[in-house]
């Protein structure tokens, strides 16, 4: 009976895919049939394990980290730290494109997201690199390819979930995320400068500016200090410093950016009231997008964990192990081969996606290879960043490609060379560790 | 299918509601609880736990949310394998199939939570009963299911697929972020004036 249901199941899953289903039914069908016919019929554990995956409180983070983005990218901080980064870039050549860079960055170290300093950034910096003279390919390609810098400079939303999968620690994976993040910024912005050398060459610095940029984003540059500097020194766990992000967003935009608290000192409480009902509709709109993320997110979650908890009480992951190592001998044979596959995954799933339904397998064939649980995760994660850009499921290029009203080909085109860029960066990533755990070792 | 609209729409309306509330208290629990450490140097009694059932409460009931957004994740390389004249009725299967599989999740939901209240099961710290929470997983998915269900019967009542959907809430999100960019120049200007837009 279980060596037939061996076969019938993945004929019934490709079935299922045929015929329209969702990941969660996809994913549900194998976990019931799993429990049905290899965990003596007991369904009900599915629930159970759904249960506990759901009662963590380090998935508290998850919301509040998306929560802390959607307020910070519909607020002002964005541009505040563009305005900042456009003032320190303004003589170098390819400045504006330089700027926009280190404002992903900066923005990717408040929010988790990547479509969300996809957003953030580009709907202001994409017309101003446009009058400036950028070609749009070029633009476009850049800004996707800065957008995707949300999941890897932490806090990251795939990080977490990648740390709550394999019980690897989330702040330890925050921690060994600055390194290739930093380098993928170096190298997009070394490329910017050299194919827009003699392009855009603003004036010189001007002291006025710079120091007003500084002073207008100084509440804007404290968020990431506050929830990096929290983590890295150990002062906050990341759960805690998403419930600091969430506070610390409310609290700039409401009272350091709208003025709200100059209002109530000089005694004008209706323009306070403005600020705080302005504040209180921001509030209401980013809980109902965050309320549909964690809706569509969170039951992939729950169930992909019941399959993880079956799958290692039934020890599938040390028996592949064992049939792989008996194919493949070699750590760099091993690490060519699972970079492949999760290029081509992450053409096809987004990397929560791809992070929750692989994790139970491929980190522990990692660690049978010598590979650390950290550094395997974040390059599992640079290697999904990629995913953003490749059609045809690429998700920064479908937004670009709705909200800059640009055609599919126009986007596709652009990221290329990042695309390129990328895969040298992950190679990197792959084969020199340190490079990912320097800061914590 | 008027009836069927407006249903969805009250019913899209109250878990709207109830995930705001939920979130707030989950936020506010944390918030509360990281503030009360930095003054007090104790944290909130049992606040990570009611942060925790605020969650389960936003997470399960904003599966329906997802559903009415249309955004729930779809492989989609399958797609031309039949015909376009078969889209309808494979629509149709989509629906159905979804809603089969909610209605099922939800059934053995609402075992698992019966069992924990006939044997009295209580949380570790806040020794709350558990079972009102679980039955948020039979109440989230149930509700999907209901809505599957009329999806299915009514084609057109159906949100864009996720793909489209994912495209049409960031293009949204976009025009939001510039509008409010646009608030924001506004306010700046108005300010320079010296008079409140």
């Amino acid at each position: 009976m279980t060596a037939v249901a061996g076969i019938a199941l993945p004929i019934v899953l490709i079935a299922l895919v045929i015929l329209r289903q969702n990941i969660v039914v996809l994913l549900g069908v194998a976990t019931f049939a799993a429990y049905y016919f290899w965990g003596g019929g007991e369904i009900m554990n599915v629930v159970y394990d759904m249960w506990d995956a759901s009662n963590r409180d380090v998935l508290l983070s998850v919301p509040l980290y998306i929560l802390a983005g959607a307020i910070m990218s519909q607020g002002s901080i964005a541009e505040r730290l563009i305005n900042l980064m456009k003032a320190f870039m303004k003589p170098i050549p390819g400045g504006l494109a330089l700027a926009s860079l280190l404002a992903c960055a900066i923005f990717a170290a408040i929010s988790g997201s990547s479509i969300v300093t996809l957003l953030a950034v580009g709907s202001i910096m994409y017309p101003a690199l446009i009058k400036a003279g950028y070609p749009r390919t070029f633009a476009i390609g850049m800004l996707c390819a800065g957008g995707t810098l949300g999941i890897i400079i932490p806090p990251s939303i795939p990080l977490i979930l990648y740390g709550i999968m394999t019980q690897a620690s989330i702040a330890d994976l925050f921690i060994a995320g600055v390194g290739p993040g930093l380098t993928l910024l170096g190298v997009f912005m070394l490329y910017s400068m050299i194919v827009n050398f003699n392009r855009d060459r603003g004036t010189w610095w001007s002291l006025k500016e710079i120091t007003t940029a500084l002073v207008d984003s100084i509440w804007a540059l404290l968020t990431p200090f506050v929830i990096l500097g929290g983590i890295y020194s150990g002062y906050f766990t990341p759960t805690e410093s998403a419930a600091v992000a969430v506070l610390t967003a409310i609290l700039v935009e409401l009272l350091a950016h709208k003025h709200g608290f100059m209002h109530l000192v000089r005694g004008d409480t209706s323009r306070f009231g403005l600020s705080a009902k302005n504040m209180g509709q921001l509030i209401w709109r980013t809980v109902g997008e965050t309320s549909v993320m964690m809706g569509g997110l969170f039951p992939i979650l729950a169930i992909a964990l019941s399959l993880n908890v079956f799958m290692t009480y039934e020890q599938v992951p040390n028996q592949i192990v064992e049939w792989l190592t008996g194919y493949i001998d070699s750590k760099v044979m091993f690490l060519l081969l699972v970079n492949l596959f999760l290029l081509v995954v992450g053409c096809f799933l987004d990397a929560g996606s791809a992070i929750l339904i692989l994790s139970p397998l491929l980190p522990p064939m990692a660690q049978s290879y010598g590979m650390d649980l950290v550094h395997f995760g974040i390059m599992m994660t640079v290697n999904l960043e990629i995913g953003y850009l490749t059609p045809p499921m690429g998700l920064n290029l479908i937004v670009a490609m709705g909200a800059f009203k640009e055609d599919f080909l126009t986007v596709c085109r652009g990221v290329l060379p990042f695309i390129g860029l990328m895969i040298i960066v992950l190679w990197v990533v792959a084969l020199y560790p340190p490079l990912s755990l320097f800061l914590i070792k | 299918m008027e009836i069927a609209k407006t249903f969805l729409n009250r019913l899209r309306i109250a878990e709207q509601f109830l995930c705001f509330t939920a979130f707030m208290v989950m936020a506010g629990a944390l918030i509360y609880d990281v503030l009360k450490r930095e003054i007090t140097g104790s944290g909130a009694f049992g606040a990570p736990q009611v942060g925790v059932i605020g969650m389960i409460v936003v997470s399960y009931i904003g599966i329906g949310l997802a559903s009415a957004a249309g955004t729930h994740y779809r492989p989609r390389f399958a797609d031309k394998v039949f015909p376009p004249r078969f889209d309808p009725l494979l629509k149709r299967i989509e629906e159905f199939g979804f809603a089969a599989f909610c209605a099922f999740l939800a059934f053995v939901a609402t075992k698992v939570a019966i069992e924990s209240y006939e044997l009295k099961d209580v949380a570790p710290v806040l020794r709350n009963p558990i079972w009102p929470v679980q039955m948020t997983i039979a109440l989230g998915f149930g509700s999907v299911a209901i809505r599957h269900v009329l999806y299915g019967i009514f084609l057109e009542l159906k949100p864009k697929p996720s793909g489209e959907g994912a495209e049409l809430a960031s293009e949204q999100q976009a025009q939001e972020i510039i509008h409010g960019h646009d608030d924001y120049d506004r306010e700046k200007a108005a300010a320079r004036k010296g008079h409140t837009p």
